[in-house]
């Protein structure tokens, strides 16, 4: 086992970064060496790649945990792993179903075109429903420790953000207006409330989304939820500050992955978050060293192929170190960065996800143990 | 554009290009954009909120451009696409102004994520009928909201059944269903998620209606060396392995041409590049690249 990242003692690990750096499979490759060294964990995967759902078993419907087989992985007594897959669109339509108070306002709510409007697609959702699953999961404690990945993010803050602006949604002055009588709304509201109001409804007919009433019934359908709900996304805001969660940031070394990635530690600093880790994932090998190609006995045509291609492989691994420099600048110093190393193909069995698992070693590069 | 008779792959007036991340999305948009301003007026629009796309080519030195007209660059926000929009449709400024201030239409827009995106559709297509010679390259979100971005025309009929917005996202749409009008492009990489994506996103493509140009496969390696080479590098163990290396991902790159091909797929080939940095002579090999995949001397 790597000792790379140590997980003792920690019960949640949200593995955070940039889309398209691998995020996915780092997280189920920390999660399987965690049992394989005798945990019980969970994880949860957002969107994986078909080769993972065989490697995993996730298969067909997979938002419950499923039991993964862990045979001929000597996995130490004890250890169990268990996956499912984020359904976001579900998980809402639990959200929603559990909180509603009654059957007619649950279906009034999830029939609703401004429902289905914002279950597929407001930034966050999905986002906020892997919160809340987790701690579903969580509470259940049926895992030592859980493993969640994340959706792939437009911006860096949409996952950190996403339990309070549901709240600002739910809660927000807009909701009471739209959903206010016409009595009431002399008595709470101002002028330009009332203003703002008439403007909106020049906008819906001029628009013919004639929105207002199904906004207004979408809001009257929420009444007496938001109280449930509020609790949930506090306690959510509260897991992601708890001591037994770290906070991983997945990336690559290539330069714009590692804009994004500095974009992710400044929104986590900005939020009081604590950083726990950064993993660059695919770092390639380093370049042997060029006097053992004068020594050998090869022909000259050779030796000279031999040269082009390490100063090909240098100035690729020269871009790499630039990126890694310019990161672990922007990063606080106690944040530790592990490296995964490049694979020759997505792992295809438990076998090769453990094998990737085991090559996350601690980096080293450069000066880099400022 | 000059050279409408001798383009090898039909092009369209705008050109849509979309990819997984990593795959160099921003610097093919960059340096298509080049590229074709060689040939006529171009306009780069850049959807991506870092602006890597507008970065990349305006960081290059005007006398290293080699081109005969400057292009043209925009950058497009979501939110300046809804304020433009609400001050056309609302005759009056000031209440178009106070509509955009109060927070309930900030809960309607929220409530409708697909507006702002569609907005940005309608921007294009405005801008295509404005200049109707100029090519114009947008630098799109990667696959995935890109081809929610496609998809929001024919949503945002459905959810306003009669009215202005309808009219205009029936014209929208029919916009990025025209082939002579707008095509998409689709970066990728000899590397097995990267290739599912750029398939899979081609079979969406067509689902929708929207022409698929070609698939841009980047970075692609050269063997380097023999079979029979790899043969006498015994001993040369570090050597060996990089060889190995470049073998196996010159292999990668022709099986990948291969499975593309076999999509169904036009290919544009760029090479990868071995250099630290991308600067000003790097964006003109792949210019060059592109220049010569897609015209006929």
């Amino acid at each position: 086992m790597s000792a790379a990242l140590d997980l003792a003692g920690y019960r949640l690990v949200i593995c955070l970064g940039p889309g398209g750096v691998g995020k996915t499979t780092f997280s189920a490759g920390l999660a399987l060496e965690a049992a394989i060294g005798g945990r019980r964990v969970d994880v949860m995967t957002i969107d994986p790649a078909p080769r993972l759902i065989d490697a995993l078993g996730l298969e067909g419907d997979a938002a419950e945990p499923r039991v993964v087989d862990l045979d001929g992985l000597r996995a130490e007594a004890g250890g169990q792993l268990r996956a499912s897959r984020l359904d976001p669109k579900r998980t809402f339509d639990d959200l929603i179903a559990r909180h509603a108070p009654s059957a007619a306002a649950r279906d009034a709510i999830l029939a609703g075109r401004i429902y289905q409007n914002l279950s597929n697609a407001l930034a966050g959702v999905a986002d906020y429903m892997a919160m809340e699953r987790v701690l579903g999961l969580y509470r259940e404690g049926a895992a030592e420790l859980i493993v969640l990945d994340t959706p792939p993010a437009h911006e860096a803050l949409d996952f950190l953000d996403a339990p309070r602006r549901m709240l600002e949604l739910m809660g927000s002055r807009a909701v009471a207006l739209l959903s206010a009588s016409r009595s009431l709304m002399r008595t709470r509201f101002g002028v330009l409330d009332l203003a703002a109001r008439a403007v909106l409804a020049a906008f819906d007919r001029l628009t013919g989304l004639h929105l207002l009433a199904d906004v207004q019934a979408f809001v009257g359908g929420f009444d007496g939820m938001y109280e449930g709900f509020a609790v949930r996304a506090a306690a959510a805001e509260e897991l992601l500050r708890d001591p037994a969660t770290l906070i991983v940031l997945v990336t690559t070394a290539e330069q714009e992955r590692v804009a994004q990635a500095q974009e992710f530690v400044g929104a986590l600093s900005d939020r009081g978050l604590h950083l726990g880790a950064v993993a660059v994932n695919r770092l390639m090998d380093a370049v042997p060293d060029a006097t053992a190609i004068a020594r050998a006995k090869l022909p000259a045509v050779l030796k000279r192929k031999l040269r082009r291609n390490l100063a090909n492989f240098t100035a690729l691994k020269n871009r790499e170190l630039i990126a890694l420099e310019a990161l672990r600048a922007s990063l606080p110093p106690a944040v530790p960065i592990i490296a995964a190393a490049e694979l020759k193909r997505e792992p295809r069995s438990l076998k090769e996800l453990a094998a990737f698992a085991g090559s996350f070693a601690t980096h080293e590069g450069g000066d880099g143990s400022r | 554009m000059t050279a409408e008779a001798s383009q090898k792959i039909k092009l369209p007036r705008v050109i849509f290009v979309t990819g997984k991340g990593g795959t160099g999305k921003s610097t093919v948009a960059a340096a298509l954009a080049l590229a074709l301003a060689r040939h006529g007026p171009v306009t780069l629009i850049d959807l991506d909120r870092r602006r890597s796309a507008i970065k990349a080519v305006s960081a290059i030195p005007d006398a290293a451009r080699r081109v005969d007209h400057p292009v043209e660059m925009v950058a497009l926000t979501a939110q300046g696409e809804l304020e433009a929009f609400i001050e056309r449709i609302v005759p009056l400024k000031m209440i178009a102004r106070r509509m955009l201030q109060s927070p309930t239409f900030g809960f309607v827009t929220t409530a409708l994520p697909g507006l702002e995106a569609f907005l940005i559709l309608e921007r294009i297509r405005i801008a295509n009928e404005a200049a109707a010679d100029r090519v114009i390259v947008v630098d799109a979100p990667a696959t995935g909201g890109a081809l929610e971005l496609l998809k929001v025309p024919a949503g945002v009929q459905r959810l306003a059944p009669i009215g202005t917005l309808h009219r205009l996202a029936a014209e929208v749409e029919k916009f990025i269903q025209a082939a002579a009008r707008f095509g998409v492009l689709l970066t990728t990489r000899a590397e097995e998620l990267a290739l599912r994506e750029a398939i899979d996103a081609s079979a969406a493509l067509s689902a929708l209606g929207v022409g698929c140009i070609a698939a841009v496969l980047n970075e692609c390696e050269t063997a380097l060396f023999a079979e029979e080479d790899l043969a006498k590098l015994t001993g040369l163990d570090g050597h060996l392995r990089l060889a190995q290396a470049r073998r196996h991902a010159a292999d990668s790159a022709v099986q990948a041409r291969r499975q593309l091909h076999h999509a169904g797929l036009h290919l544009l080939t760029l090479p990868m590049l071995y250099c630290p940095a991308l600067t000003a002579a790097e964006f003109e090999v792949l210019a060059n690249n592109l220049d010569e995949g897609l015209f006929a001397r």
